[in-house]
């Protein structure tokens, strides 16, 4: 794993680009549990797991994480302790399909992804304001996050075919 | 085509005379210092009636506190000679002191005066001193109620009669006695929420779902007997730190009790108030013994919650 | 696309959505319809218990973790109709009138659940 100054500056754009995404897509409500997003940044940390690295993809999740929770000032709330469990135990279970049960293309590793990433964030909340009562809202969050997880693996899927980061890889030599 | 239309009209006259026209009938009566609900799912109005006179007319006869019957208890309280009563009021006093010299331990019927004298200090945030408390057990030990014939008793000494601790039981007790006479099996009276009279509900198992308003979600579920109920928690009054109740113990006139709540379900309203009331200062080892020779049932709260329930009783929670 | 790869996909997004829908299913129609009360919590403690069968028209100040809460029922059912929290997404929540839709103000650590009355014959 070679980290020079172009790969250094491709990470750092597509961190930025993770994190504008995010920032964005929090502006749509959640709906029932506050703090449960689409998830849409995961197209970017898609394509850097696929196309880059697992090491990467984690850093880049991890930055967008912690990054997003400071911009959006919520880093002292359970909000990001809800983002952080989501986003590790999504990429965990991601990187396990990846590596391991290799049956499964990006798109349904997306949506498992998605799945076990709002499921993490549902656990959290319920333990943070010591309820059952949130579970309700579980299946409707967890069907919304199984279509879109299905819809940003598709999205990350077409960027991927179209080479743009296999040419960098190999322009670049990392 | 017309012949099925005429069908329909008959079909549905025929099922709306088929549905039960059993209404509940209920009636709400002020008496024993309370409100008293009545709920008849089988009985008529006349029924209603003589309930109501059956409940007024024990509400007049133990009224302590006012000359609600000249041959009430009241009047009794009055004087040292030698006076007719009642006849269902003597009864009820030979019950009582039955009770009291038989096993219900922290039973008396002669604490109305101490009664009275800690529901006027606790209402003024005080406790009663000892010297005063005192003075109250003398005169209860020191007085006699002899029981002649012809209805006729005779107080002698300075303690006051106080059936409030039987009353409702033994109302409870006439009114059921006159609704199974009368062929009315599927009724509940609530008197106060501290005794309750239940029949038969008209559903499958017949059984009245009650809420221990006490113990958080709890409820059981019971038919044909008698609940009595005591806590701390309705009238209690905290005093640094220590809750008082009405209910006194008549061998140390200490207004503390050991348990917070007792419930007892009996086959007997008067025996089981009178048990709901003494059992509150026994512990459970002597409520466990008290079990195995009489036939109750009690719950034991402290603290809103329970501490001991008979084997055949079954708390749920929802 | 390896054609096993897509297939194996299909049959992992299918049984993920039909196991969320069934549970969509569940939470949607098994609710209690009748006499209803909503439990206000407050920090995971009962704060006020309301009998919404009432239908009763009225407000409710609640304190929460980081402000007061404006509670209101009508017809049956309540809302939270103004929070300090940032994002309002409990006010945006709107009047809920049946169980298994609580109502979360994750700022103020609040939380509204519609539940069924005990329906108890007398209470002792």
């Amino acid at each position: 794993m070679k980290w020079n100054t172009h790969k250094i500056a491709l990470m750092g754009i597509l961190t930025a680009g993770a994190i504008i995404i995010a920032i964005l897509e929090s502006f749509i409500p959640s709906i029932g549990i506050p703090g449960v997003k689409l998830g849409l940044a995961n197209i970017v940390i898609l394509i850097i797991l696929y196309e880059i690295g697992i090491v990467e993809a984690i850093i880049v999740d991890l930055l967008r994480v912690f990054l997003v929770a400071l911009l959006r000032g919520t880093i002292t709330s359970m909000g990001f302790l809800m983002s952080l469990t989501g986003a590790a135990l999504s990429l965990g279970i991601m990187i396990l399909l990846y590596l391991v049960v290799r049956k499964f293309s990006i798109v349904g590793v997306s949506a498992v992804g998605s799945f076990f990433h709002v499921t993490g964030q549902v656990i959290i909340a319920m333990v943070f304001l010591g309820t059952p009562y949130m579970a309700f809202y579980l299946p409707i969050i967890a069907v919304s996050a199984i279509i879109t997880g299905v819809l940003v693996g598709i999205v990350a899927q077409l960027i991927i075919r179209t080479g743009i980061i296999k040419k960098q890889k190999e322009k670049y030599k990392f | 085509m017309k012949k099925i239309a005429f069908l329909f009209p008959l079909l549905a006259i025929a099922l709306t005379s088929c549905s039960t026209n059993n209404k509940v009938i209920e009636s709400k009566v002020f008496c024993f210092d309370t409100l008293v609900e009545a709920k008849l799912y089988n009985g008529k109005n006349e029924h209603i009636k003589e309930i109501e006179k059956i409940l007024n007319n024990i509400s007049n006869l133990t009224d302590n506190y006012e000359l609600k019957s000249i041959n009430g208890v009241y009047a009794i309280n009055q004087t040292n000679e030698e006076i007719t009563i009642d006849e269902q009021l003597y009864t009820l006093l030979q019950d009582s002191f039955d009770m009291a010299n038989n096993g219900v331990d922290n039973f008396n019927p002669l604490c109305g005066s101490l009664s009275k004298k800690w529901k006027e200090s606790l209402a003024k945030k005080e406790i009663l001193s000892e010297t005063v408390i005192n003075e109250e057990l003398d005169k209860i030990n020191n007085t006699e109620v002899i029981l002649k014939d012809n209805y006729v008793i005779q107080r002698n000494g300075e303690a006051e009669i106080d059936l409030g601790g039987v009353a409702k039981g033994y109302a409870l007790d006439l009114v059921n006695n006159y609704l199974q006479e009368n062929g009315v099996a599927s009724y509940l009276i609530n008197a106060g929420s501290s005794s309750i009279a239940l029949g038969e509900k008209l559903t499958k198992d017949g059984l009245f779902t009650i809420g221990l308003k006490e113990v958080k979600n709890a409820y059981i579920k019971a038919k044909n007997c008698f609940i009595s109920t005591s806590s701390i928690y309705e009238q209690g009054v905290t005093i640094d730190g220590v809750t008082y109740s009405h209910i006194i113990n008549p061998k140390t006139g200490s207004a503390i009790n050991v348990n917070d709540g007792v419930i007892v379900i009996s086959r007997n309203g008067a025996f089981g108030d009178a048990f709901s009331t003494s059992l509150m200062n026994n512990t459970l080892e002597e409520i466990k013994e008290i079990e195995k020779i009489n036939d109750i049932k009690t719950i034991i709260i402290k603290n809103n919650k329970i501490v001991y329930s008979h084997k055949d009783i079954e708390v749920k929670y929802h | 696309m390896n054609k096993k790869v897509l297939r194996n996909d299909l049959i992992l997004i299918a049984s993920l959505l039909i196991l969320a829908i069934i549970s969509l299913v569940l939470v949607l129609t098994l609710k209690t319809k009748k006499n209803l009360q909503a439990k206000v919590y407050v920090q995971n403690e009962v704060v006020e218990v309301i009998d919404l069968s009432k239908k009763e028209e009225k407000y409710y100040y609640v304190q929460g973790l980081k402000g007061l809460v404006h509670i209101h029922t009508k017809n049956g059912g309540i809302a939270i109709v103004e929070s300090s929290c940032p994002h309002q997404d409990c006010v945006n929540m709107g009047y809920v009138y049946e169980t298994n839709r609580p109502i979360i103000c994750a700022y103020n650590a609040v939380y509204i659940v519609i539940e069924g009355k005990a329906n108890y014959d007398v209470e002792i």
